[in-house]
C-alpha cells in the first residue's frame, strides 16, 4: 500500500518556530502584573516538623502571598499512583526536596530573600539510603505502611528445576546509577486566576489532563474550573510525567488572583525532580551446553525514593523485562520497589528496562563468551517469536521483532566488519572492541489500566481541519506524526492539518505522553474518528455535486466525481455541511488492547505489543587511563510502520547517546540524602563531542493493532546501546563492567594489573 | 543571585590602573567573565563594583619582539587557536588552549583571565609554566614581571596585588628542534574541567630518541599548576625507549599531590600523571 504522507520524512510542522527561536515555552511567558514565587524547601532529608514560622517572610518588602500547608484548600497531596506526597509539608520532611512554604512576591529577588527568611525548627530522623538497609527489621518507616512501596514475585516452571538441568550457571550482582533527565527547559511555568473563578495553568508536562485532576484535587475546584496547557514542553523524558510546579503554581494564582510564575534553577530541578531508579540486581542465570536458556531467577532492589509516584509501575517493568526477549522456561522474578530518604525515582524513558536490560544483556555477553558461541547466534537461538510463551507466561500474540531485529545487525556493516575494525586501534594502549545487546520495550500502560485515547476532528469554514489530541508535544515529534496520520486518513493536503496537543481547553483526553504511546495512541484516534467525519462530507458532497456518494473520492483539496470532473473544496463542503445542519466536529475514543487478567505477583503486567532493538557499539578503551571513546553505534529498531523516517532517525540518535551517558558518566550521586553533584558542571552528560558516529537501520514488522502498523520508538532506542558499550569493552580489554557508569577511574581500576601499564599497577598510597 | 553593583568601563590601561588604585580593595576586574559570573550567580562573591575591562583594546594584541611572544591579558583563547603567530611560535599552547571549555568559553575567556583565576585545573597555565612564560603586572606605580610558575600561590590566589593588572605574557618562540605535547583527561570531550592535564616541552638532542632540554608541567595534580623538574632531569641526555621511558615516567608520582574530588580521587589523578606523561612523551619521540 502507498502512502503520500505516512512513511515520508515530512519535516516537522514545528521545525521553523522552533530552529529560530520563535517558539514560546511555558516558562517564557510573562503577563502584566506577574508575581514570581520561590518554594521553601526541606533543610533535611527526614525530620519532623516542629515549626514554621514564617512571619519574616510574610513582612519582607514585595512580598504578596506566603502559603504553608493550611493553604491548601483540599487534599494535601498527589501523586499519579497514591497520592502520598505532600503539597506542602505539615508535620514531617523526607526528602531534600519535599517543600515546606510557597512565597510569591513582585519580584524574583524578593522572593528569593523572603523564602530564605522562613524558619523551620526540625527533629531530624534517621535516613535511610540504602533500599535494602531500608527493608532491615527495625529500620525507621518513612511511610506509615512501611518502607516497602510494592513487592513483585513471578514464578513460572521451576526455577531449581531449570537450574538442575542446566549445564552452565553464572551468577552476578549488577549496580545501576540514578540517572537524571536533563531536560533542557527545567520544570516551570505560569499560572493565572481567570475571571471565571478558575486557573490556567501554562507548565511544559506530558499529561495535561491528569496534571488538572490532581490541581482540581488539592485545590478542591471542579476539574472543568482548572485549563491547563503543556505544550510545547523543554524535554521530557518522563521526568515531567508527574506533578512538580503545577499544584504550587495553581496555588498561589488560587491565593494572589494574579499571575504567578515559578521556574525552578537547574539545582532546585535536581533536588525536587524525578530521576531514574537506581537498581541493585542479583541475577543467576541458567543455560545448558548448546546454549538454550532454561532458568533464570533474579532479584531487584530499587531505590524509589521519598514518594511513590510511578515507582511501582516502574519496577514492574524492570520485572517484566528482566528475562529480555528471551524464551526461559522456568524463572523466579522478584522485585523490592523501596521507600529511602534520597531524590524521588520514577519514569524516565525506558521505565525501568534500561537496569534489567544491562544486566540481562551483560549475563548473555558472559554466557557466549563462556561456551564459546557467537553473542549474535547465542541471542537468535533463544529470542521470542510471535505465538511464544515468554518467560512470564503469556503468549506474545503482536508482532515480535527481536529475530529481524538481530538478524539485521548481523548483516551491519560494522558487525561484518568487526574484525577488521576493532584492528585499526591507533596507539600502542589503544584497544578496541565490539559489543551487542538487543531488548524488547512494552508499549502503553499495560493491563488493569484502562489506555485510551481520543481525538477532536473538526473541519473549520475555512476548510483545514483541527486536531485535537492531548498527549502534549515533548520534543519527539508526535505533532507531525499527528498531521501526516490525519492528512492520509482524511485524504487532505498536509498543509490543510493543524494540530493541537497538550491543552485541556483544545484536545480530547488522550492520556500521557510516556511509555512509547503518543503514536500509537493518537494515530489510531484518528483512525477512530475519521471515518464519521468522512461520512458527513461525502454526504454534503454529494448533494452539492449532484453525484451518489460511491462515485465520489476524496482529493487534497476537497472531493471530486471519481469520472467526471465535477469537485467541491473542502470549505464549499462546510458550508454545505452548516446548511444541511451536519456537525463538523467528530471526538473519537480509542481502547487499547490489554491483557485479559495481570500477571499474578505483578500489577500491570504484562503490556500487549512490545517495540524491539539490537544495537551494535565499537569503543576505543585507553588501557592508560581506562577513557572509553564510543566510535560507532548501529541501532536496528523494530518499531512497526514507521511513520517518520526522520523522526525514527531522531529519537535512535538521541537514545543512542542518552544510553551511552547512562553507560559511561551519568549518576546524580548521593550521601546520606544529601545530593553530591548539582549541576551540569558535576552531572556529566556526553557533549556532541562525545557523541559516537550513529547509523540507524529500519527493521519494519507491520504491528497489525496499531496505525498504518507503527508501534511506539522513544522509549527503546535507548535501552540496549549501555550493554553494548559495556559488552564492548569486555571485548576490547576484558574487564567485565558489572556497575555502571563505568568512569574511566573505574575502568582503570578494573585494569590496573594490566602489563600495558607502565608502572605495572596502581601507585602505592603515601 | 547576582548582587547589585556599580559597572565601570574603562577606555584605557592608565584609566583602568587610577580606578584600582582609588577602589583597589573593593572593585572586582572581570575580562571575559567565564569564571567571575559564575561566582556572581552562586554569591560566591558579591563584589560593589565591577570593572569591565573589555574596552581595553591595547591587552587584546599578539606581538613578536625579538625572540619572544607577548600575548595580551584580554587575548581569548578563541584568538590564540586562531592566530598565525601563536600557531608557528607557541603551538603548546595553542594545543592546551584548544582544551579549554567549548567554543562559547573559549570565544569569551582570556588568558589573564585563566591565570588570574589560577585554578589548578586552568587549561592554558600547564602550556605557559612548560614554556616558562613570564607575566607582566601594572599598576599606577609601575610594571613588575614574574615568571608564571611564581605567580601562582595557591587554588584562586596569585601574586596580583588588588592594585594590579595582568598586562601581558610573554614566552620565548618556539625553536627549531623543539616540540611540545599537551594532554588532557577530562570527563568527557568538551565542556570539561581537567581530572588531569600535563603539558610537555622538549628540545630534541643531537643523538636520536634523546632530550636536550625537557619542561614539564602537571595541572589538576597540585595546589597550583606543577612543574616536574625531577622528572625532567631524569629524561634529559639520555637515550630513551619504551622501556625507559616507562620506567623514568614513574616519578611523575613524586612530583605530584592532588586531591580527591567529585571527578575523580587523588590515587587514580597520581596514576595519571605518570599515564598522561608518558603519553605525551611518546608522542614526542616515536609519533611525531
Amino acid at each position: 500500500m502507498s502512502f503520500r504522507y505516512v512513511g515520508k520524512p515530512i519535516p516537522r510542522v514545528d521545525a521553523r518556530e522552533k530552529a529560530t527561536g520563535a517558539a514560546r515555552y511555558m516558562t517564557d511567558l510573562a503577563f502584566p502584573g506577574m508575581l514570581w514565587a520561590k518554594v521553601k524547601r526541606s533543610d533535611y532529608p527526614h525530620a519532623l516538623i516542629k515549626g514554621i514560622d514564617v512571619s519574616k517572610a510574610r513582612t519582607w518588602p514585595g512580598v504578596v502571598a506566603v502559603l504553608t500547608w493550611p493553604d491548601v484548600p483540599g487534599y494535601n497531596g498527589f501523586g499519579i499512583v497514591v497520592p502520598d506526597q505532600p503539597v506542602l509539608c505539615r508535620d514531617r520532611v523526607r526528602f531534600l526536596g519535599d517543600a515546606i512554604a510557597l512565597v510569591a512576591a513582585q519580584t524574583e529577588e524578593a522572593a528569593t530573600k523572603a523564602a530564605e527568611l522562613i524558619t523551620v525548627e526540625y527533629e531530624p530522623l534517621p535516613v535511610l539510603e540504602d533500599p535494602r538497609a531500608a527493608l532491615k527489621p527495625g529500620a525507621v518507616q518513612i511511610h506509615a505502611g512501611g518502607n516497602t512501596h510494592q513487592h513483585n514475585l513471578v514464578t513460572q516452571g521451576d526455577v531449581e528445576k531449570g537450574f538442575g538441568e542446566a549445564d552452565l550457571i553464572i551468577e552476578n550482582y549488577y549496580v545501576t546509577p540514578r540517572q537524571m533527565h536533563a531536560f533542557l527547559e527545567t520544570e516551570g511555568g505560569v499560572a493565572t486566576a481567570d475571571p471565571d473563578g478558575g486557573i490556567t495553568v501554562y507548565a511544559g508536562s506530558q499529561h495535561s489532563y491528569r496534571d488538572q485532576l490532581q490541581i482540581a484535587r488539592a485545590l478542591d475546584l471542579n476539574p472543568r474550573l482548572i485549563r491547563v496547557v503543556s505544550n510545547p514542553t523543554g524535554g521530557g523524558f518522563g521526568g515531567k510525567d508527574e506533578i512538580v510546579v503545577q499544584i504550587h503554581l495553581a496555588l498561589l494564582a488560587h491565593h494572589t488572583r494574579r499571575p504567578v510564575k515559578l521556574w525552578l534553577s537547574r539545582e532546585e530541578s535536581v533536588r525536587a525532580g524525578i530521576k531514574r531508579h537506581r537498581e541493585f540486581l542479583y541475577y543467576r542465570t541458567g543455560v545448558k551446553k548448546d546454549g538454550i536458556l532454561v532458568a533464570n531467577e533474579v532479584k531487584i532492589f530499587a531505590d524509589t525514593g521519598a514518594y511513590a509516584t510511578l515507582g511501582g509501575p516502574v519496577v514492574s517493568l524492570s520485572v517484566g523485562h528482566a528475562c529480555g526477549p528471551y524464551r526461559i522456561p522456568h524463572v523466579r522474578l522478584e522485585s523490592f520497589c523501596v521507600y529511602t530518604n534520597n531524590g524521588i525515582s520514577g519514569a524516565f524513558r525506558g521505565f525501568g528496562v534500561n537496569q534489567v536490560t544491562f544486566a540481562m544483556e551483560t549475563q548473555m555477553d558472559i554466557l557466549a563468551h563462556q561456551l564459546g558461541m557467537d553473542p549474535l547466534e547465542l541471542r537468535l537461538k533463544n529470542a521470542l517469536r510471535q505465538g511464544d510463551l515468554n518467560p512470564l507466561g503469556f503468549r506474545m500474540d503482536t508482532s515480535v521483532g527481536a529475530i529481524p531485529s538481530l538478524t539485521a545487525v548481523g548483516g551491519s556493516e560494522l558487525w561484518k566488519n568487526r574484525w577488521a575494525k576493532k584492528a585499526e586501534a591507533t596507539l600502542p594502549w589503544k584497544r578496541r572492541g565490539v559489543g551487542i545487546a538487543t531488548a524488547l520495550q512494552g508499549n502503553g500502560l499495560g493491563a488493569g489500566r484502562p489506555d485510551y485515547g481520543g481525538a477532536l476532528l473538526r473541519l473549520l469554514p475555512g476548510g483545514t481541519y483541527e486536531v485535537g489530541i492531548s498527549c502534549p508535544e515533548i520534543g519527539q515529534g508526535n505533532t507531525t506524526a499527528y498531521a501526516q496520520m490525519a492528512a492520509e486518513t482524511l485524504e487532505c493536503s498536509i498543509e490543510r492539518i493543524r494540530v493541537y496537543t497538550g491543552d485541556t481547553r483544545k484536545a480530547v483526553d488522550s492520556g500521557s505522553t510516556s511509555a512509547s504511546r503518543s503514536v500509537y495512541t493518537g494515530g489510531n484516534s484518528i483512525l477512530a474518528g475519521a471515518p464519521t467525519l468522512k461520512e458527513r462530507l461525502r454526504k454534503a458532497a454529494a448533494g452539492l455535486l449532484g453525484l451518489p456518494e460511491d462515485d465520489l473520492e476524496f482529493f487534497p483539496e476537497g472531493l471530486r466525481g471519481k469520472s467526471t470532473s465535477r469537485s467541491a473544496t473542502l470549505e464549499e463542503v462546510a458550508r454545505e455541511m452548516d446548511r444541511l445542519g451536519l456537525s463538523r466536529e467528530v471526538k473519537s475514543t480509542f481502547l487499547w488492547p490489554a491483557a485479559e487478567r495481570e500477571i499474578e505477583g505483578a500489577p500491570g503486567l504484562p503490556e500487549i505489543i512490545y517495540a524491539y532493538n539490537t544495537q551494535i557499539a565499537l569503543v576505543e578503551v585507553d588501557t592508560l587511563t581506562g577513557q572509553t571513546r564510543v566510535l560507532e553505534v548501529v541501532s536496528v529498531p523494530e518499531t512497526g510502520r514507521v511513520i517518520n523516517p526522520q523522526g525514527l532517525e531522531g529519537q535512535a540518535d538521541g537514545g543512542a547517546v542518552m544510553g551511552m551517558g547512562y553507560a559511561l558518566m551519568e549518576d546524580i550521586i548521593m550521601e546520606g540524602g544529601y545530593y553530591k553533584n548539582t549541576n551540569f558542571s558535576t552531572y556529566i552528560l556526553p557533549t556532541a563531542l562525545d557523541a559516537p558516529g550513529h547509523v540507524t537501520v529500519m527493521v519494519e514488522e507491520s504491528e497489525a493493532t496499531g496505525p498504518f502498523g507503527a508501534k511506539g520508538v522513544g522509549e527503546v532506542v535507548c535501552v540496549p546501546v549501555t550493554p553494548a558499550i559495556t559488552n564492548a569493552i569486555y571485548d576490547a580489554v576484558g574487564v567485565r563492567v558489572t556497575k555502571i557508569p563505568v568512569t574511566a577511574e573505574e575502568a582503570y581500576r578494573a585494569l590496573a594489573d594490566n602489563s600495558l601499564l607502565p608502572h605495572g599497577g596502581t601507585t602505592p598510597h603515601v | 543571585m547576582v548582587n547589585d553593583f556599580r559597572l565601570v568601563r574603562p577606555k584605557t590601561l592608565p584609566e583602568a590602573l587610577g580606578l584600582l588604585d582609588e577602589f583597589g580593595q573593593e572593585i572586582e576586574p572581570v575580562a571575559g567573565g567565564t569564571d567571575l559570573l559564575v561566582k556572581l550567580e552562586d554569591g560566591r562573591i558579591r563584589p560593589s563594583q565591577v570593572m569591565d575591562l573589555s574596552a581595553l583594546n591595547e591587552l587584546k594584541q599578539i606581538r613578536l619582539v625579538g625572540e619572544d611572544l607577548h600575548l595580551g591579558a584580554l587575548v581569548t583563547h578563541t584568538a590564540v587557536l586562531e592566530s598565525p603567530l601563536t600557531r608557528t611560535e607557541a603551538p603548546l599552547l595553542v594545543m592546551g588552549c584548544r582544551t579549554v571549555g567549548s567554543t562559547q568559553i573559549r570565544n569569551m575567556g582570556t588568558l589573564g583571565g585563566n591565570l588570574a583565576t589560577a585554578s589548578p585545573a586552568g587549561d592554558s597555565i600547564p602550556a605557559l609554566v612548560a614554556l616558562e612564560a613570564k607575566v607582566v603586572l601594572a599598576s599606577k606605580k609601575g610594571e613588575r614581571t614574574l615568571p608564571v610558575e611564581d605567580f601562582l600561590v595557591g587554588p584562586g590566589k596569585t601574586e596580583r596585588r588588588r592594585e594590579e593588572l595582568i598586562k601581558e605574557i610573554i614566552l620565548p618562540c618556539a625553536r627549531e628542534g623543539e616540540k611540545g605535547f599537551y594532554n588532557k583527561l577530562g570527563q568527557r570531550n568538551a565542556l570539561a574541567i581537567s581530572i588531569a592535564n600535563v603539558a610537555v616541552w622538549v628540545r630534541l638532542g643531537e643523538r636520536k630518541n634523546t632530550l636536550s632540554r625537557v619542561r614539564i608541567a602537571f595541572g589538576a595534580l597540585a595546589p597550583t599548576v606543577k612543574r616536574g623538574r625531577m622528572v625532567e632531569d631524569a629524561l634529559t641526555d639520555r637515550e630513551l625507549d619504551e622501556a625507559s621511558l616507562k620506567g623514568i615516567t614513574q616519578l611523575a608520582w613524586k612530583e605530584v599531590a592532588p586531591i580527591t574530588d567529585i571527578r575523580a580521587s587523588a590515587q587514580y589523578r597520581r596514576d595519571m600523571a605518570i599515564a598522561l606523561l608518558y603519553q605525551s612523551l611518546y608522542h614526542i619521540l616515536f609519533l611525531s
